[in-house]
């Protein structure tokens, strides 16, 4: 179902490519670097796993995911029967790497199974549907018209918008992110529009707006304080009328435990599915570096209340490095998708574990 | 199993107890979980450290040790420590004694400026000030429509030259306004910057220079986590603040950066933000925060709101009534919708001390669809009835409960279901007001299972007992707090 996108997912290398770029933008000597420069010790000792403790405490990777490297770490050297550095720093970065891909590959495969699951069982109904409808026309002796099957629900995979919801909490950089994927889309070769759905903001319309113009998309509004679930709902038709290929909508930013928020949200995400089956497509929760444990609570609440595919990591060229993402990662296997690193349309990139970590321990 | 910090401790010293003394390697073992309960909470681990060092010094010496309860001795301590450590006592903001008064605000992207600046200007309206606006974030889009949108919402002016004059020269004009203008206060909305952006901070710093303002408030995020430290330190470092704002407290994060920040800049913490609402500022309360960081629920704020939502007068009527075993419908009804104008009930109990796996149990049961369709289905029942089936329930025959049922639209057996529920519950309330205090739990669970807590909660409930409404009851608030009340004054 997602085949479209696939053709337009950029090869490997020039992904490499740009994630190396961005994450030049990343090098502003935190703690990550000392991490990376523990390593320059002669011997690996028990002042080495203490200290490799402390600085992954400092760098938000919280007791769990802490203790879980150092352990994997510590249980690995003893295996391979090594204490140079060298390889003591190698398991090290394997282990981290490995949390990660963890959560790409097992996020990855048990969502797209949901999303078949739910296709499957939508595509029953309908067929249902269809039944009834027949049964119903025939009783009446109506000559059958074809029953124009829309296109939405088609099941042969006739092309269709593909919906990216963006949630998350106040600040966290959701609009910016959004406009930089926009531009990222487009530059796949895509047609992109975007969905003002964060309507209670002061500005915050504007700011999708003024973000629009500077990208080249269309974007859909309506007045400050009004139904944000009918704007999203507004984006996903006009998408279809249109024929355009990827529909981004924005939301409110919502603390995750405000009840009547997240109930607004839910009722964002319904309606975006009664303009589409299926979608929305894809729900990325948008997280800052700078955030601590809280980001945890934050990626189970809105995986509790409406599903989180991925999340983007934003706010890297300031001096944290988003470390309870990679506890998310271990914990809850919503893996990273993209990271953000600067104020402007081109500071974006897709995650790549491989490439994120030595880039993060580059000394 | 173990939630609280207490909890943890406690279980730490079960068992050690029963030697006579504790030992200061006992202690030391005791530090290890509460360090790991400030870097759950977010404290930077360089402070927790210093922290620890220092409730150690004090633990060791103090009675702690041939104590019945150390656990609880402990938390104390840290508890006492950590006030001590946030400030205090509350500082305020200052005015110029040559108004007007310029306030500053600076921190990180999308950590809160532009929204506080128009709390804060609210708050300094209601204390007959005239304040005024200034957009000097030219750089994020529509940062300029974010405020004037504000101030057109508040009826306060907003001072902008569009995103083409450099920020610092629109400050200083701005205070030339100002004065023409009569405004006493002034407050400058600065963009959101990285402390390593030297282009930026230099900005800030030219800012500064220029108009020498009264108040540099630093806007911190308080979900944000180690990195705390150094960007508090760097825009301290760099500019020179005096006081923090904390946002977004609201949320569920601990807070624990307010220590790391306090602890690194030494200036006070002013003010925290609660909301996204103009009118959500509060003065910033040292032990309120310690409790959170904690993990031992804010119960002040709960006592607050409770009370805020309560209106004493009706509560000692309630409790008369109860008293004479005159508690009805209408009570009844009362009762329940208090409830739930206290908000969804979730967060609230969520700011309950030792709200452990149990209780966290109940409040999702409280706050289910399914629940809120069950009280909105009591209140049409209730609603559909005579004020004298209210006051006298025994009244309603069978012809009355087919009434109710179609005008409330419910059943016949769910009338019976309402009012059998409500005869328990009064023969509870006779027999609880022989004395014994009320407890909302085990009257809930009193009132079966169509109510929301009911059967299958009763468990939960005894084993833990939790009691919202003796928070606001009584003057003092909740036995829960007596402990850290206790410590404050100490
Ligand atoms: N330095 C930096 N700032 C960012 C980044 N992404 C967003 N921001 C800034 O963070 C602030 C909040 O972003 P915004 O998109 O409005 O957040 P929203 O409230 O979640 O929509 C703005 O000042 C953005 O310019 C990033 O990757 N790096
Ligand atoms: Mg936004």
């Amino acid at each position: 179902m997602f085949k479209f996108f696939r053709r337009n997912k950029e090869p490997e290398k020039v992904i490499e490519q740009k994630t190396e770029q961005a994450l030049e933008k990343t090098r502003t000597g935190g703690v990550f670097e000392q991490i990376g420069k523990l390593f320059e010790v002669d011997d690996i000792t028990d002042d080495f796993w203490a200290n490799l403790e402390t600085l992954l405490l400092q760098a938000d990777i919280g007791y769990n995911l802490t203790e879980k490297l150092i352990e994997e770490s510590q249980r690995r050297t003893l295996d391979e029967n090594t204490k140079r550095t060298k390889d003591v720093e190698r398991i090290f970065r394997e282990t981290m790497i490995a949390v990660l891909q963890e959560a790409q590959g097992k996020a990855q495969s048990s969502v797209d199974a949901i999303h078949k699951r739910e296709e499957q069982d939508r595509e029953w109904e309908r067929k249902k549907r269809e039944k009834e409808e027949a049964k119903k026309n025939k009783q009446k002796s109506v000559p059958v018209a074809p029953i124009s099957i829309p296109r939405n629900i088609s099941a042969d995979g006739e092309k269709r918008p593909y919906v990216i919801l963006v949630i998350g909490v106040n600040g966290s950089g959701k609009t910016t992110s959004i406009a930089k994927l926009a531009r990222y889309y487009q530059n796949g070769g895509g047609s992109v529009v975007l969905g003002a759905a964060d309507t209670f903001r002061a500005g915050a319309i504007d700011q999708l707006k003024l973000w629009s113009d500077r990208v080249n998309v269309p974007c859909v509004a309506r007045e400050p304080g009004s139904d944000p679930a009918a704007v999203a709902f507004d984006t996903v038709k006009y998408a279809q009328d249109h024929k355009i290929d990827i529909v981004i909508i924005d939301t409110a930013g919502r603390m995750q435990n405000n009840h009547n928020l997240m109930e607004e949200m839910k009722k964002i995400e319904r309606t975006i599915e009664k303009a589409q089956v299926g979608a929305p497509n894809e729900i990325l929760l948008v997280l800052e570096a700078v955030i601590g444990q809280n980001g945890l609570s934050q990626a189970r609440i809105f995986t509790d209340a409406v599903g989180v595919d991925g999340i983007v990591l934003t706010k890297l060229d300031g001096t944290a490095k988003g470390g309870v993402a990679f506890a998310i990662a271990n914990e809850m296997k919503i893996p990273i998708k993209y990271i953000g690193t600067g104020e402007k349309a081109d500071d974006f990139a897709e995650f790549e574990s491989e490439a994120y970590v030595h880039a993060l321990f580059r000394r | 199993m173990f939630d609280t910090l207490s909890d943890k401790l406690e279980s730490v010293f079960r068992g050690l107890t029963g030697k006579g003394k504790l030992t200061p390697t006992d202690i030391k073992t005791a530090m290890v979980e509460v360090k790991r309960a400030l870097i759950e909470a977010d404290v930077n681990l360089g402070v927790a450290n210093d922290f620890i060092a220092k409730v150690e010094e004090e633990a060791v010496g103090e009675a702690i040790l041939s104590s019945l309860t150390p656990g609880q001795q402990v938390v104390e301590v840290v508890n006492n420590k950590l006030i001590e450590m946030l400030g205090g006592e509350s500082t305020g903001l200052t005015l110029a004694s040559q108004p007007p008064t310029i306030i500053m605000m600076i921190g990180l992207q999308g950590s809160g400026k532009t929204t506080t600046v128009a709390k804060l200007a609210l708050d300094l309206r209601h204390r007959k000030q005239k304040p005024l606006l200034v957009a000097a974030d030219i750089y994020r889009p529509a940062a300029i429509n974010q405020l004037e949108a504000l101030g057109r919402q508040l009826n306060i002016p907003v001072y902008s030259e569009g995103n083409q004059v450099a920020p610092p020269l629109i400050c200083q004009n701005a205070i030339a306004k100002a004065k023409s203008d009569g405004n006493t206060v002034v407050i400058l909305d600065t963009a959101g910057r990285l402390q390593i952006d030297e282009l930026l901070m230099n900005e800030l710093v030219e800012i500064k220079n220029r108009v020498n303002p009264t108040e540099i408030l630093l806007i911190v995020d308080a979900m944000t986590g180690q990195e705390a430290v150094n960007v508090a330190g760097e825009f301290n470092r760099r500019v020179g603040i005096t006081g923090v704002v904390m946002t977004k407290m609201d949320g569920d994060a601990r807070g624990g950066a307010a220590l790391s920040v306090r602890s690194v800049t030494g200036v006070p913490i002013k003010y925290i933000g609660t909301g996204e609402k103009a009118s959500a500022l509060e003065p910033f309360y040292p032990d309120r925060i310690a409790s959170r960081i904690l993990g031992m629920g804010d119960v002040l704020t709960l006592v607050e709101k409770a009370r805020a939502m309560y209106d004493e007068e009706q509560a000692t009527k309630l409790q008369e009534k109860m008293m004479k075993g005159k508690f009805d419908l209408e009570d009844f009804l009362n009762q329940m919708r208090n409830m739930r104008k206290m908000g969804p009930l979730g967060s609230l109990l969520g700011l309950l001390p030792g709200v452990g796996k149990q209780i966290k149990e109940l409040r999702n049961a409280l706050d289910t669809p399914e629940a809120e369709l069950m009280l909105k289905r009591t209140e049409a029942m209730i609603l559909s009835m005579t004020p004298a089936e209210r006051t006298s329930p025994e009244i309603i025959d069978s012809s009355r409960r087919k009434r109710i049922a179609k005008g409330s639209g419910t059943s016949v057996a769910d009338v019976n279901d309402l009012l059998q529920q409500f005869k328990v519950m009064r023969q509870m309330t006779q027999k609880m007001s022989n004395g014994k205090d009320l407890d909302m739990a085990s009257l809930m669970s009193g009132m079966g299972p169509g109510m929301p807590g009911g059967v299958n909660s009763r468990k939960q409930a005894t084993s833990r007992p939790v009691d919202p409404l003796a928070q606001f009851k009584g003057s003092s608030g909740g036995g829960a707090t007596g402990a850290f009340k206790k410590g404050k004054k100490k």
